[in-house]
């Protein structure tokens, strides 16, 4: 027993040190996690431990504060200096983004090398050793418990969308600059913590072990552990740096060795684990919180009626936006009106002094041939191309181009032609990301474990509008892997989800089955009696004149005819410019 | 030092920024993807130059083509093994970025394994220490004929892209790859070739750095990989010609900054300028402001 006792004693002893870097890793790992988990690649989690260490070791050494406070020093620091690089790169996306994050490592590195008070190339020693190994595991254990009840919240999942895709995100009322600036600072912030710690430990700190190496590094501990759960940073950071200590077992170069070893790994993983070593260890099986046990099967079975829907007096008044306080329209003020809008590409006249207006509980058709301009009034109405003329006013506001999050958290909320659907979430989850415009987040609830309530509420609103859709029997797979017809019912879902005033739907039948769009059709008008606006743009005639109350034919960018269906059907501009065949043939 | 060898200085050492930046961008213009083994290409260039000059005892001019040939094939290996396997992944950039990442380090490694830490050079006789003097500036023969040599490869890549054959099926790949495949263009051999090149350009610059500065280590890729990253965003991701003008600017950046305010800061021009124009032109001094339609 004795023998036992001291054989892990020396065996503490001689690998403490490692647990400690394996921490230490496993932090910065995280820290690069929340970036990545919004689909952001940065490269300058080094240079924030850096900005981290090097302020808690100045202000243990000059000023001698307690380690608490230059450790929280450490993180504000760190955290400010990702504030104010990422107000200015994070307009930045993919590569360029990555690019600019180890430019301003570099910059950072020359920085130290030459200011007075970093100590230069020579670095600054000596740093007196203060860190423990279990106040590294403390802050690990906070950090992964923080990250683990982030990815289920709508914070977390805010990311997630925003990864998956940005445009689809922004039209559900999330702000993409705010978002990702918000998960860059804490992502600056936790590297900071791990600069603080680490430098309390290591005696001395030189530019040299924040420079573009460590940079790369922190992103393979990630890389390799996986990013779709916060375990994986924190398995990589372990494999990688108990890899090298094996491996001083092989006589070979150590740097060399070490560098071969974590290079083959990176590459055998990415090339057939894509998603790290922790989709082995958590399989698909990640951010459980949508169907935790307790669920869905215990919810009460919601039922289709649309008595479970808020009627038109009780649906909830979108949050004023901007500030701007939100006045209750006039009741015969159409809820949008377009007024001469226009939109240029170059010397293509795509839009050109088009009016359109849709009433609360209107169902308005926009159709018009291949080319007509039909998203393009879509995507210059929602925000996601400014028009170039004309004005675009909704439910009493001028929104002509205000950006889409902002336009969505009106109540104008759109699909897309061609589905664009959160693909790595579960159908789910893509309801969820849309159920949490407007309303508050889950974020600090789930933290102090008062999340229950809100969250089941949630998910069986969710569960409820997927059910009114008919696949609520989808409700745990994966929205990349659903057939055509699913993904744009889901995608309906999705946008109902957010409690939109005005729906744009944009081809929602294309590529269904008659008795599917026929199922579409009776959904919009189920909607439309229940006070919401529907701005319905489809090729496919039938349903338009089933549905509509009113229809809208542009061609060339502009309005050629208006009015009720059986008219426009018959009005000859319209036969000759587009419903010629179909009318034939219907 | 006066200003007419600052000039050349610059003008020298963007060349070689020039010509290195050039294959980054040559594979980011074709591919959207950025190769971060480019700097490991670099190095290994350098490296077979010196086994052909200092132990073979080839003469230098045969060190370079070898260097060449030799990084091409690492060129063939890289699109082979990090990014063919990954094509049409939906986070394929993202996944190109990490693979080739893991390329560097097993060729860093190979070189290390082989040579070791330390810096070799080369025999005294490889290369003439000659120079030539203009307006009172000194003008080694060997800096002109890299500088020479790097305007020759440049041009004769912005011939091959703008009028043959070939390049014509590049510029289809670059524009649009699933239009290309449609119309009967071998995407994958196109791919395979651009990376040839762009590797072959990387090994060319890492031989002639190697022979103007006497000197192969393995980490001597290091400092041109983040300048060369800061050239292509300067020139204008994709653009041959960006990345020409991108690498002089620099070079001359670098020397007069030197020159101004101290070596020590010369590494923060880089990517000062990189941050002016991530800020006032993102997509560079001569970036296609579209993008790729997928």
């Amino acid at each position: 027993m004795d023998g036992l006792l001291s054989g892990l004693a020396s065996f503490w002893a001689t690998y403490e040190s490692v647990a400690q870097f394996v921490g230490l890793n496993a932090i910065l790992g995280l820290s690069i996690y929340v970036t990545l988990a919004a689909g952001q690649l940065s490269l300058g989690q080094a240079a924030f431990m850096g900005v981290g260490a090097y302020t808690a070791a100045l202000l243990t050494m000059q000023l001698g504060w307690p380690f608490a406070a230059v450790l929280a020093a450490g993180v504000v620091a760190a955290g400010l200096t990702a504030f104010v690089l990422g107000v200015v790169v994070l307009r930045l996306r993919g590569v360029y983004l990555a690019i600019a994050t180890l430019g301003f490592g570099a910059v950072f590195g020359v920085v130290l090398f030459n200011l007075p008070i970093s100590g230069g190339a020579e670095g600054l020693r000596p740093i007196p050793s203060i860190t423990t190994t279990w106040q590294i595991y403390l802050a690990l254990a906070a950090l992964a418990f923080g990250l683990w009840r982030m990815d289920g919240s709508t914070f977390g999942r805010s990311l997630f969308a925003l990864r998956d895709d940005e445009a689809a995100a922004a039209s559900l009322g999330i702000d993409p600059f705010r978002t990702n600036l918000v998960a860059f600072v804490a992502s600056g912030m936790i590297a900071g913590l791990a600069g603080g710690l680490s430098a309390h430990l290591t005696y001395i700190i030189t530019p040299g072990q924040f420079g573009f190496g460590p940079a790369l590094d922190i992103l393979v501990y990630a890389i390799v552990g996986g990013t779709t759960t916060f375990l994986g940073p924190i398995l990589g950071a372990a494999l990688l740096t108990i890899l090298p200590e094996v491996m001083r077992q092989v006589p070979v170069d150590p740097g060399a060795s070490e560098l071969f070893v974590s290079g083959l790994i990176l590459l055998l993983i990415i090339l057939f684990l894509p998603s790290g070593l922790a989709s082995l260890v958590v399989g698909r099986r990640r951010r459980s919180d949508a169907r935790s046990p307790q669920s869905p099967t215990a919810a009460p079975p919601p039922s289709p009626s649309p008595s479970l829907e808020p009627s038109p007096s009780s649906r909830p008044q979108p949050r004023p936006t901007g500030g701007s306080p939100s006045p209750t329209p006039p009741a015969p003020e159409p809820l949008l009106a377009i007024e001469g809008l226009g939109r240029r590409f170059g010397g293509l006249r795509a839009l050109e002094g088009l009016d359109l207006t849709v009433g609360p509980g209107q169902v308005v058709g926009l159709i018009g041939p291949n080319g007509a301009g039909k998203t393009t009034l879509v995507n210059a109405v929602t925000g996601l191309l400014p028009p170039s003329a004309g004005r675009v006013v909704f439910a009493g506001h001028d929104i002509t181009a205000w950006p889409a999050h902002r336009v969505a958290r009106l109540g104008l909320v759109r699909t897309y032609q061609n589905v664009r659907l959160f693909r790595h979430l579960t159908v789910l989850e893509n309801v969820l990301v849309g159920a949490a415009l407007g309303r508050p987040g889950t974020l600090g609830p789930r933290l102090v474990g008062r999340s229950r309530a809100q969250e089941a509420a949630a998910r069986n609103e969710a569960l409820g509008l997927l059910e009114r859709v008919g696949i609520a029997h989808l409700a745990d797979r994966p929205a990349g892997g659903l057939s055509y017809g699913d993904r744009r019912r889901l995608e309906i879902c999705r946008a109902l989800a957010a409690r939109p005033r005005l729906l744009v739907l944009d081809e929602p039948a294309a590529g269904m089955t008659a008795p599917e769009a026929a199922r579409v059709g009776t959904l919009v008008r189920e909607l439309a009696t229940e006070g919401l606006g529907v701005l319905l743009i489809e090729h496919n005639v039938g349903l338009v004149m089933a549905t509509c109350d009113r229809v809208v034919v542009i061609d060339f960018g502009s309005r050629i005819a208006e009015g009720v269906p059986a008219v426009v059907a018959r009005d000859p501009r319209v036969i000759d410019a587009y419903l010629g065949d179909a009318v034939a043939s219907a | 030092m006066d200003l007419p060898q600052q000039l050349f200085n610059g003008i020298f050492l963007g060349s070689i920024y020039a010509l290195f930046a050039l294959g980054y961008t040559l594979v980011f213009g074709v591919l959207d993807v950025l190769n971060l083994a480019h700097a490991a290409v670099f190095t290994v260039g350098a490296c077979m130059a010196l086994v052909l000059v200092a132990r073979l005892g080839l003469p230098a001019w045969l060190g370079v083509v070898g260097a060449s040939l030799g990084a091409g094939l690492l060129g063939l290996l890289l699109d082979r093994v990090a990014f063919a396997p990954l094509r049409g992944r939906p986070e394929e950039r993202f996944a190109g970025l990490i693979s080739s990442l893991a390329m560097a380090s097993l060729f860093i490694a190979f070189v290390q394994g082989l040579f070791g830490p330390n810096a070799y050079v080369f025999p005294p006789d490889a290369v003439t220490i000659d120079a030539l003097r203009i307006a009172g500036a000194r003008l080694p023969i060997v800096q002109l004929v890299v500088i020479g040599v790097s305007l020759a490869l440049m041009a004769g890549l912005g011939w091959l892209v703008q009028r043959t054959r070939f390049g014509r099926s590049l510029r289809a790949v670059a524009e649009n790859p699933r239009a290309a495949a449609l119309l009967g263009i071998d995407v994958a051999r196109v791919n395979a070739e651009t990376f040839f090149i762009s590797s072959a350009l990387g090994g060319v610059a890492g031989a002639l750095f190697a022979l103007a500065f006497d000197s192969v280590s393995f980490d001597m890729g290091t400092s041109v990989e983040l300048k060369g990253l800061a050239v292509i965003i300067v020139g204008g991701m994709g653009s041959l010609l960006g990345a020409f003008v991108g690498g002089l600017v620099l070079g001359l950046a670098e020397v007069l900054a030197i020159a101004g305010i101290g070596s020590t800061w010369r590494d923060a021009v880089a990517f000062g300028l990189l941050f002016l124009i991530l800020i006032v032109r993102p997509a560079g001094l001569f970036g296609r402001t579209g993008t790729r339609r997928d």
